[in-house]
């Protein structure tokens, strides 16, 4: 009796703590199907370790270029940074449309429309319109610029990234009266990284900036699948990155540029929004910065250390490419592109990589035979993944593990879910975030009416 | 740290001074590298063996199932001879050995016509030397023969009795234990770390883990890590060779629970569902060969790395399975026993390599054993040691197996990758001369082939060039233009109203063919003319824009390659020889400069020219209208080359040569202008109602001229006097080159083989090379002949058809064959008496003999003088 009555209880704890991690792991998670161009459907979904988080995504749709925009957005110092981009970085790409693939008559504050986002984008009201007047002016000054008004989308996304900051770090300097807005100082002097998926038509570009990363999906003719990064890492494994820094300053900085893997000793990514105490000279950061509890960082001899430039990588779009795949560093460090894109593959299949086969002791060979067509015909019924969301199943099994079966990734899951709650968990993972964008293969596959 | 310095300065040691030496180094202690041993040894050489291991335990062979299919499995001539000569060897060391041996022979199951056919030819050649073969064709004979069988659609069954089972372990420790006794040094547990080659890349030395082994020669019988000993000097920095690791799979299961089987119970191979099953009084193996249940492996990094079982996936065998239960019904009731997974090296072709490499001297391979290790390593270690002893093999001829066959590309893992899991597949499968496979295709092609295709080529591969080999009427754009699988045996084949309408126009009109795959050579230098006159037979200081036909003959006046030879310049030639030469001639030029010390350079060109064959008698006018030269007869007569403008193109290199004893031309077309030319000539073409012909036609119209070709008529066991090409042989020529003979004592200053063919001439000959018209044949319902049948006088067999065709103009099929009176000769009586008959597949045919080129009718108004390619 006692016996059953422990079973049971066992039993009821096991489901509900299963419930509670699939709960916690579907909580934030998100689908869109937008099938239009090249677009079919978009998962995201967002896990949080720090209280709150300080990760964030939006996706929006420039209505002058057709293009679409995805953003994830990791926030360091404060989610103030990665907040105000996720929202206001959207205009800028939005003004900054090329002369060439300008569609229609849109005045450059209507040229967004939001898909989704994670963040409100209520702004304060003097704020908003500092921005709004910000954004025109941004938008005359790239239609003069003859140089990025008909040049390329690389261009033009480095001329709107370096703009939305200059605005962001000029915004918290004082006005006329002397005033500094508060916030809006907060905003400059927290960070956060980016990494934007342009696509206009079959046309991708992704801009990064930081250590997010882009993962782009290729089924090969034969049905593998294989893993194409479209970003590059900016922190100090980059060696590209690490030279960038070191002829940017004198060879007398050589020791104090970068310490212990980081910029001035301090700051992991080497390009990153706002962090404006790595951009500002000494004095200005002592009037603005200082009185809020901001001290300069130590070392700081020849600013600005870092660079708001993102790097672009471009990639015309085949039917071969079935998803992308865009992810803060929270992800990559539990998953490497190869085991992500699979994981992707395998869920828009509706399958789970199986365990091998081993009989077991005692059958015949007909039985074997038997056993098998039981799984192979299983393998169409229950082989359906537990999550519908391939966001959630990324982050499920970056958490769980790949290996092991059900059982066993629910353990690693509870375990590392329940028992650490948000806030405390920064100790043990970072903020994930995932945006999944499935390809629509149609209209990859047809034929090119927009040649450039 | 006393202890540490011990060690350093133990190893240093014995790095600088050998723990041995010895005349030739094996690798391997496998069935590969015990009988090369063992062959070695007897021959009286110093030999060491060395194994990572222990002798037999590790690699395919330890995991093997010890069965040894009978020579009667194989079409090709030599390797009956290697399998008889494996069988020989083991059944004499049973005798005197004490080993599991049980001579249980093998039954194969043919369900489909196609296969039924390949047994009755099976049948055919085994009978002539064991007449217990035999064929069932009844199913209750059967059933009750082996009654735990399903037979109900089993259409032909064929019993081999020579197939033998044995305890493969024991074999390879007999065989190092006889190698030990003849003075072989074993050494186990000790991997192989290095082979080093110094001086004009010559072996001097292996580094093993025991210590360094002095000597020239090292033997890579390492199975499926052949190719991987670091060897510095190389660029790769080891030995390419074309053989590849797969898996494939078979189950380990209890006794049938039947008192029907028995030790002697056959194998039993069903050749339709590919499965093989051997039952025994105590355990019951049962393998599957489908390609989806085999996957090439990763390439084997040093010979160090364990040898690691792959995961069984019981998914993949499924398909095996469901086959096995369903012939075997019985089988069902096994406990599930051991799903085991071994690793095999197979080639591109499914055929061994043996052979010293070209990439270092004294680095000989022996791998790729395509899973029929057992079958053929007996006889190969024969073959490799005559070889490495006497540098021809009296057992076999070599063409087949050796490592010349293969150039680069066979040795791409990626090429390898693709090709080897179908080439597993086909373990157990009979491949004709038509079979091609469909993996790994599309690798060289012509400048013009997607033009070729558009007009309809189906091509088949060869050395990994895509030729055509006949062209489809109405072309789809769609369709795959890649011919895979093989001709049907019986009946006429898919591409006869096509190669027909093609023989046609080559005969009557004009015909276009892509010959680009055949090899190419530039042979130019100070010392050019006297190095070819040492190498040839023919006489080649003919004036300039002469082009001579030449054999290349070795010592005992065998053909290393025939080819043709055009003056260019005084002191430059170009050379023409046949596709699968490529490689292998180059080594041998390569080693006779060398040995010479000629001042020559040959470079190979076969990748640099796009060549087009114009074959007929319309093609002399279409030449002229292209060219804007006269191509008369008196102007540009037969066995003459020019270098010629067409068009804008220029370097072109027109050569009056057809190679199947047509009028015509083939022009050599230098790539980048190869399209150009090519639609200059169907433009200019046209109104000579010019046709594409492909490959297939070019076979009709030199068999039924009586042309023979290497690799499929003669080879290096074929001398000109017994193929009737004795009046290309020029006996008065003289070198300046001498080579001192070891064997006679004196320098020889004539061609090579100018010896051993003046003996021939004087002495007659026992084999000699003739043509057969064979008679009562109905092209769509008999077998057709495929080359490999049997040729009798009276009754009894007398020699072998080489290849076959069928005649369009002669009006029957036409085969080239040898006939062969060991005691006393192939005289002219012995030809022109008798009643002479071939054998298809299990049927008679009457057969008339021609020892020299028939002269075919023509029906144009222009008959150019024949060129008679056999006299």
């Amino acid at each position: 009796m006692l016996k059953r009555r422990v079973f049971h209880e066992f039993r009821r704890h096991n489901r509900s703590s299963r419930w509670n991690a699939d709960a916690h792991l579907r909580a934030h998670e998100r689908s869109a199907n937008v099938e239009d161009d090249a677009i079919m459907r978009v998962d995201t979904c967002q896990l949080a370790a720090n209280n709150p988080i300080e990760d964030f995504y939006s996706a929006a749709k420039c209505l002058s270029s057709r293009a679409f925009l995805f953003g994830v957005f990791d926030g360091h110092g404060g989610q103030q940074c990665s907040r105000h981009i996720s929202t206001n970085l959207y205009p800028y790409l939005c003004a900054s449309v090329l002369k060439k693939h300008e569609i229609g008559n849109y005045p450059p504050d209507q040229r967004l429309e939001w898909l989704f986002s994670s963040s409100d984008g209520h702004l304060p009201n003097a704020f908003k319109s500092r921005e709004t007047r910000n954004i025109s002016e941004y938008h005359k000054e790239f239609k003069k610029n003859a140089n990025a008004y008909t040049g390329t989308v690389r261009e033009a996304l480095k001329l709107a990234f370096e703009t939305c900051d200059r605005d962001l770090g000029d915004n918290a300097l004082p006005n006329a009266k002397g005033v500094i807005d508060r916030h809006a100082a907060m905003v400059a002097a927290s960070g956060s990284c980016c990494t934007l998926a342009h696509i206009r038509s079959r046309h991708l570009h992704v801009a990064n900036l930081g250590d997010a990363a882009a993962v782009l999906g290729v089924v090969n003719p034969n049905g593998s699948v294989t893993a194409r990064q479209l970003s590059r890492a900016h922190c100090v494994d980059n060696a590209d990155e690490v030279h960038r820094i070191r002829i940017a300053h004198p060879a007398s900085e050589s020791q104090t540029v970068l310490r212990g893997g980081r910029l001035l000793g301090e700051l992991f990514p080497l390009r990153a929004f706002g962090d404006v105490r790595y951009k500002w000279p000494l004095d200005l950061q002592k009037v603005v910065l200082e009185p809020l509890g901001h001290p300069p960082p130590q070392h700081l001899y020849t600013p600005p250390y870092l660079s708001t430039s993102p790097e672009v990588f471009y990639h015309k779009l085949t039917p071969n490419d079935r998803f992308l795949v865009l992810a803060t560093d929270g992800l990559w460090e539990w998953l490497d592109p190869d085991t992500v894109v699979r994981l992707v593959h395998d869920h828009t299949l509706g399958t789970i990589t199986q365990q091998p086969y081993v009989p077991k002791s005692g059958t015949t060979l007909r039985q074997v035979r038997e056993q098998l067509k039981e799984r192979a015909k299983g393998e169409q019924r229950t082989k359906k993944p537990i999550d519908e969301n391939c966001a959630t199943h990324i982050i499920r099994h970056a958490l769980g593990g790949v290996s092991g079966g059900a059982t066993k990734q629910y353990e690693r899951l509870i375990d590392i879910l329940q028992v650490v709650p948000p806030g405390r968990a920064r100790n043990y993972r970072d903020d994930i975030t995932v945006i999944v964008i499935h390809f629509n293969e149609t209209f990859l596959d047809g034929h090119e009416e927009d040649e450039e | 740290m006393i202890g540490h310095r011990l060690a350093k300065w133990r190893l240093s040691r014995s790095y600088t001074t050998a723990v041995a030496n010895a005349d030739v180094v094996v690798c391997g202690g496998g069935i590969s590298g015990t009988s090369i041993a063992y062959h070695l040894a007897k021959r009286g050489k110093k030999v060491a063996l060395v194994e990572k291991d222990s002798i037999g335990c590790s690699g395919a062979t330890g995991l093997s199932a010890g069965l040894v299919s009978a020579p009667i499995f194989w079409q090709d001539t030599s390797l009956q001879a290697i399998a008889q000569a494996s069988l020989d060897l083991y059944s004499h060391l049973a005798k005197t050995c004490k080993f599991r041996y049980v001579k249980c022979g093998r039954t194969y199951l043919a369900s489909s016509m196609a296969n039924e056919i390949l047994l009755r030819r099976m049948y055919s050649r085994g009978v002539v030397h064991n007449d217990k073969v035999e064929l069932l064709d009844c199913q209750s004979e059967m059933l009750e023969r082996w009654p735990f069988l399903q037979t109900e659609d089993v259409q032909l069954a064929l019993y081999s009795p020579e197939d033998v089972a044995l305890d493969p372990v024991a074999l390879c420790q007999h065989l190092a234990l006889i190698a030990k006794d003849h003075g072989a040094l074993i050494y186990e547990s000790n991997p192989v770390l290095e082979v080093h080659i110094g001086d004009e890349k010559q072996v001097y030395g292996v580094s093993t883990k025991m210590g360094f082994i002095e000597t020239s020669h090292f033997v890579d019988a390492a199975g499926i890590w052949a190719g991987s000993h670091l060897v510095k000097a190389l660029p790769h920095q080891h030995v390419q060779t074309a053989a590849y690791p797969c898996t494939y799979s078979y189950i380990h299961t209890s006794k049938l629970p039947t008192g029907s089987v028995s030790d002697m119970t056959p194998i039993f191979n069903d050749l339709d569902g590919n499965i093989m099953l051997r039952t025994t009084s105590f355990k019951t193996l049962c393998a599957g060969f489908s390609e989806e249940s085999i996957r090439p492996l990763a390439r084997q990094t040093g010979s160090a790395t364990p040898w690691q079982h792959p995961e069984p996936d019981w998914n993949v065998f499924d398909s095996n399975l469901e086959k096995l239960i369903s012939r075997c019904p019985m089988l069902g009731e096994c406990n599930h026993g051991d799903l085991i997974v071994g690793m095999e090296a197979y080639t591109p072709d499914k055929l061994p390599t043996i052979g010293e490499s070209s990439q270092a001297k004294g680095y000989w391979v022996m791998c790729g054993m395509n899973g029929q290790g057992l079958s053929l390593a007996g006889g190969l270690g024969k073959v490799l040691g005559e070889l490495m002893c006497e540098s021809q093999s009296s057992t076999a001829d070599v063409a087949r197996v050796d490592v010349g066959r293969f150039i680069d590309l066979h040795a791409n893992s990626q090429y390898l990758i693709g090709r080897t899991p179908e080439v597993a597949a086909l373990t157990y499968s009979n491949l004709y001369h038509s079979h091609q496979c469909h993996t790994a295709r599309n690798l060289r092609m012509a400048p013009i082939y997607h033009q070729l295709r558009d007009a309809g080529a189906v091509f088949g591969e060869i050395m990994g060039y895509e030729r055509p080999l006949w062209f489809e009427k109405t072309a789809k754009s769609e369709r795959n233009a890649l011919m895979s699988g093989q001709d049907s045996l019986v009946g006429k084949p898919d591409w006869f109203e096509r190669v027909a309408s093609e023989y046609e126009a080559c005969r009557e009109r004009v015909g276009l063919m892509d010959m680009s795959s055949f090899s190419k050579y530039d042979i130019t230098g100070e010392d050019a003319v006297e190095y070819l006159q040492f190498l040839c037979s023919a006489n080649v200081d003919e004036p300039i824009g002469t082009t001579v036909y030449t054999g290349m003959q070795h010592q005992k006046g065998g053909y290393v390659t025939d080819c043709t030879l055009s003056r260019l310049g005084d002191k430059k030639f170009f050379m023409v020889a046949p596709t699968i030469q490529q490689e292998r001639v180059l080594v041998w030029m390569k080693k006779w400069q060398a040995i010479l010390k000629a001042r020559v350079h040959v470079q190979d060109v076969t990748g640099a020219y796009t060549a087009l064959d114009m074959i007929g008698p319309s093609s002399r006018y279409l030449m002229g209208d292209i060219t804007g030269l006269s191509m008369s007869s008196n102007d540009f007569p037969t066995f003459r080359c020019q270098e010629i403008n067409i068009g804008m193109a220029t370097g072109i290199r027109a050569i009056s040569v057809t190679h199947c004893g047509e009028l015509g031309w083939v022009i050599y077309i230098p790539n980048e202008v190869a399209q150009n030319v090519y639609e200059k000539i169907l433009e200019a073409g046209k109104e000579y109602s010019l046709q594409h012909a492909g490959y297939y036609t070019l076979r009709q119209l030199r068999i039924e001229k009586f042309y023979v070709y290497w690799g499929q008529d003669i080879n290096a066991t074929v001398t000109p006097v017994e193929c009737g090409r004795l009046f290309r042989v020029d006996f008065k020529v003289r070198s300046i080159f001498s080579f001192f003979m070891r064997e006679s004592g004196e320098f020889q200053k004539d061609f090579i083989g100018k010896k051993a063919l003046e003996e021939q001439v004087e002495r007659g000959v026992s084999k000699r090379f003739v043509q057969l018209l064979v008679d009562g044949h109905d092209k769509e319902t008999d077998p057709w002949p495929q080359g490999g049948e049997t040729i009798l006088k009276d009754g009894r067999p007398v020699g072998l058809t080489t290849s076959a065709a069928y005649g369009f103009t002669l009006g029957c099929q036409v085969c080239i064959g040898y006939v062969e009176n060991k005691e006393f000769g192939v005289s002219p009586e012995f030809v022109s008496s008798g009643h002479f008959e071939i054998d298809i597949a299990g049927k008679r045919f009457s057969c008339r003999l021609n020892v020299h080129s028939p002269s075919l009718p023509m029906i144009s108004s222009e008959h150019p003088l024949h060129y008679r390619p056999t006299q």
